[in-house]
């Protein structure tokens, strides 16, 4: 709990092995682990076109992503309807990173893309107690972009590449990496990634960086892996309603 | 609409074709619940935890000691304020959650977890708890403990010292504290000084701050003013002014309204002008609190005698232009810390019983209950003993210890003190006439008031006679007597200085 990466809960509490992340999802035996795969992409989605109606940072939107995801870490899919937590979480992050808006103006975003939205603005706040609670008040969030922008001046990268390098990171929200790895490897990753689209060696800079080359090369693959699905990814609202309707039986 | 429209556009056009969106609907969860079962909410976390005093009271809400059950560790327990909160989580508890995980400092109070004691009874209502660790005095509550002898300046440089690392870490984290006084500064039992109190505390940005903020006596001018983009200085001046109260062992601005302050301000540092603070003009509030006469500044004649160096630090911290103002860090670097008589070592300091604001309050209304009963003896009204022994209920608070003025924008306003006191002076009227016909317990204090303030000029007297030559009170609690036994000079200045005030704050 603390400024500090090293010594914060981000670090301590919220940071699972793969091993662990399996079982957590084991729980679920509803849901194959692609469908759990389609279900984060759907709401991640709906949170970042809902924060973008509401104008907010991507900061903001990327906190969100990842209280969703600790959210489900702690509570099964099928005891939460994923349509007020994922707004709630949105309306939380709002909050911690001193953006603040009013709940009514986020109910009528959600709104604008769910005419039939059932919920009130009670709702999102009673929602909003219970997902502080299982996020265990560990309200500071760590993200990739700074230790990016930091990465990029020490080899000199035009500000196009960085641009494609925080792309490539907000991509990785969709991904269960934030649960897995600190911010700081997926940002080197991230560059590691567009040094390679833009014929740049990486390896002088990567060798000395005292980060180990193995959990780079995992995390890029996993990224690589994410990108190879996304035809699969634009199946999403064809299986959303099969995997919501597991949920609710 | 129609429901098809309804989530068209949810994913992006680069995953999806249209018409493939239009098809596909998402259903309503019907089965899930739409509100939320308050007993999952429930936390066993808060069950641990035993109640056992209560340490402080005021608009941020309450503190108490409770004891770990289980590690029989002591903790300090803050209630946040749920009430009054049109938005869900109030965000001033979000922030001061967030800002003390963020500040992980020897010289900042640990903040140890947040519980709930959120249950089937409470219906989702519950409270939220911060757990804090367990600090035995603070410093207000040491200024006012009757017999605890002068500081000495070894002891007072080791407590400025010590506020002035843990802010110095504070503004680096780009944390503005904007509360710094003698009961937020918590003193361990090893000398140890913690600053706490986060509530008023935010990340420092550039415009748009709100100049509501810090308790008035510790004010800055430039806050008085009306400034919107302040810096780090705000919590500068505020030490400036602990270190004199460290010092003479009183406020050393007490006023009563903002405008007061700006007087007592102008009369102690002077008025500005070009010289002084070239700024003040472009402030807000400046034409309306335009001070009236110019008075010279006297603050190197007001602590001459306690050295040069004291004199040329306070001189700098209550210097009227924040620019002016040495930073926590450039002050730590002052000759003050690094000549002779050297900051003393934080576990060589004194033992003192354990104090807190709470305790030094109570002390405070109980002897002014000693005046009242003295008063009423020279206005021949008929005094039951029975009035004298009503003992206070533990939740019912003083109207006073309402004054926080201007604390916290939703907290009460001076408008409420008065519209109460008000009331009660309705009341008093109505009792007077009556001539107490009957045991009009509730209302005796009242009463006492009115004619306490009939008589001001024979107070002092009074409350100097009583402590000397009265003994006729064998009901008062033994706090009143202890103060009795001793006393000095300071303190009855202090209690006198202490006792007006509250005089007027009643009416």
């Amino acid at each position: 709990m603390s400024a500090n990466l090293w010594i914060s809960s981000h670090c301590n509490k919220w940071l699972y092995s793969a091993k662990e992340l399996e079982n957590i999802q084991k729980k679920d035996q509803n849901l194959s682990k692609e469908e759990m795969d389609h279900f984060y992409f759907y709401f991640n989605e709906l949170i970042s076109v809902v924060g973008k109606e509401i104008n907010t940072r991507q900061k903001v939107i990327s906190t969100a992503k990842i209280f969703f995801r600790r959210f489900y870490v702690r509570n099964t899919p099928t005891s939460y309807d994923p349509w007020i937590v994922a707004p709630t979480c949105l309306y939380l992050s709002c909050k911690t990173e001193e953006m603040r808006i009013k709940a009514r103006i986020l109910r009528n975003a959600v709104f604008a893309f769910a005419c039939d939205w059932p919920y009130t603005c009670k709702d999102l706040f009673n929602c909003e107690k219970y997902l502080i609670k299982s996020l265990d008040f560990s309200l500071i969030v760590f993200h990739p972009y700074r230790p990016l922008l930091h990465y990029s001046k020490e080899i000199n990268f035009p500000t196009e590449h960085i641009e494609i390098a925080t792309a490539v990171a907000n991509d990785c929200y969709h991904t269960d990496l934030y649960l897995q790895f600190p911010p700081y490897l997926i940002a080197i990753a991230c560059l590691y990634i567009t040094c390679v689209k833009n014929r740049i060696d990486p390896l002088k800079w990567i060798a000395d960086l005292s980060v180990s080359i193995d959990e780079v090369a995992f995390i890029t693959s996993k990224i690589l892996k994410f990108y190879k699905k996304s035809e699969e990814f634009s199946k999403t609202n064809q299986i959303i309603d099969k995997i919501l309707e597991k949920l609710s039986k | 609409m129609n429901n098809t429209n309804s989530r068209k556009r949810l994913l992006d056009n680069k995953w999806l074709n249209e018409k493939e969106q239009k098809q596909q609907i998402p259903p309503k969860l019907q089965t899930i619940p739409k509100k939320f079962n308050p007993e999952q909410w429930s936390s066993k976390n808060y069950s641990l935890f035993r109640k056992i005093k209560d340490l402080g009271l005021g608009s941020y809400g309450e503190v108490f000691l409770s004891e770990n059950i289980k590690t029989r560790e002591r903790v300090a327990l803050k209630r946040v304020r749920m009430t009054g909160e049109s938005e869900g989580f109030p965000l001033t508890a979000i922030r001061e959650i967030k800002l003390l995980q963020m500040l992980d400092h020897q010289n900042v109070v640990k903040l140890k977890e947040v519980v709930t004691n959120d249950s089937k009874k409470t219906e989702g209502k519950g409270s939220v708890f911060m757990v804090f660790e367990y600090v035995e005095h603070d410093l207000a509550g040491l200024i006012d403990l009757p017999n605890v002898r002068k500081f000495t300046l070894p002891q007072i440089k080791c407590y400025i010292k010590q506020l002035l690392e843990g802010l110095h870490f504070c503004h680096s984290k780009n944390v503005l504290h904007r509360d710094i006084k003698g009961a937020n500064l918590l003193v361990s039992k090893k000398g140890v000084l913690k600053i706490a109190d986060f509530g008023l505390a935010r990340i420092a940005r550039d415009k748009g701050l709100t100049d509501r903020v810090v308790t008035l006596w510790y004010r800055s001018p430039e806050l008085l003013l009306g400034s919107s983009s302040y810096d780090s200085s705000v919590d500068m001046w505020s030490v400036g002014c602990v270190l004199a109260e460290l010092l003479l062992r009183k406020p050393l601005l007490p006023g009563k309204k903002e405008y007061e302050q700006l007087e007592l301000i102008w009369s102690l540092c002077g008025t500005p002008d070009q010289n002084n603070w070239d700024g003040a003009k472009k402030l807000r509030y400046f034409q309306k609190f335009k001070p009236k006469k110019s008075y010279p500044r006297v603050v190197r004649e007001k602590f001459q005698h306690f050295g040069k160096e004291v004199v040329d630090l306070l001189d700098n911290l209550l210097s009227l232009d924040p620019t002016k103002r040495m930073t926590a860090h450039q002050t730590l670097d002052h000759e003050f810390f690094w000549t002779d008589p050297m900051p003393a070592c934080p576990s060589s300091l004194p033992n003192y019983p354990d104090t807190h604001e709470l305790d030094s309050k109570k002390r405070r209304e109980a002897l002014h209950q000693v005046n009242n009963t003295n008063n009423n003896n020279n206005s021949n009204i008929n005094n039951n003993n029975k009035y004298r022994k009503k003992p206070r209920k533990n939740n019912e608070q003083p109207y006073f210890l309402h004054r926080k003025c201007g604390r916290r924008p939703n907290g009460k306003s001076h408008h409420f003190i008065k519209t109460q006191q008000f009331n009660l002076n309705q009341k008093n009227n109505n009792n007077i006439n009556l001539h107490h016909q009957k045991n009009q317990n509730q209302n005796y204090r009242h009463i006492n008031h009115q004619i306490f303030n009939n008589n001001t000029n024979t107070k002092i007297n009074q409350l100097h006679n009583h402590n000397f030559k009265h003994n006729q009170n064998p009901n008062l609690n033994k706090n009143i007597q202890f103060n009795h036994n001793n006393h000095n000079h300071n303190q009855k200045q202090y209690f006198h200085n202490k006792n007006q005030f509250k005089k007027d704050i009643h009416f």
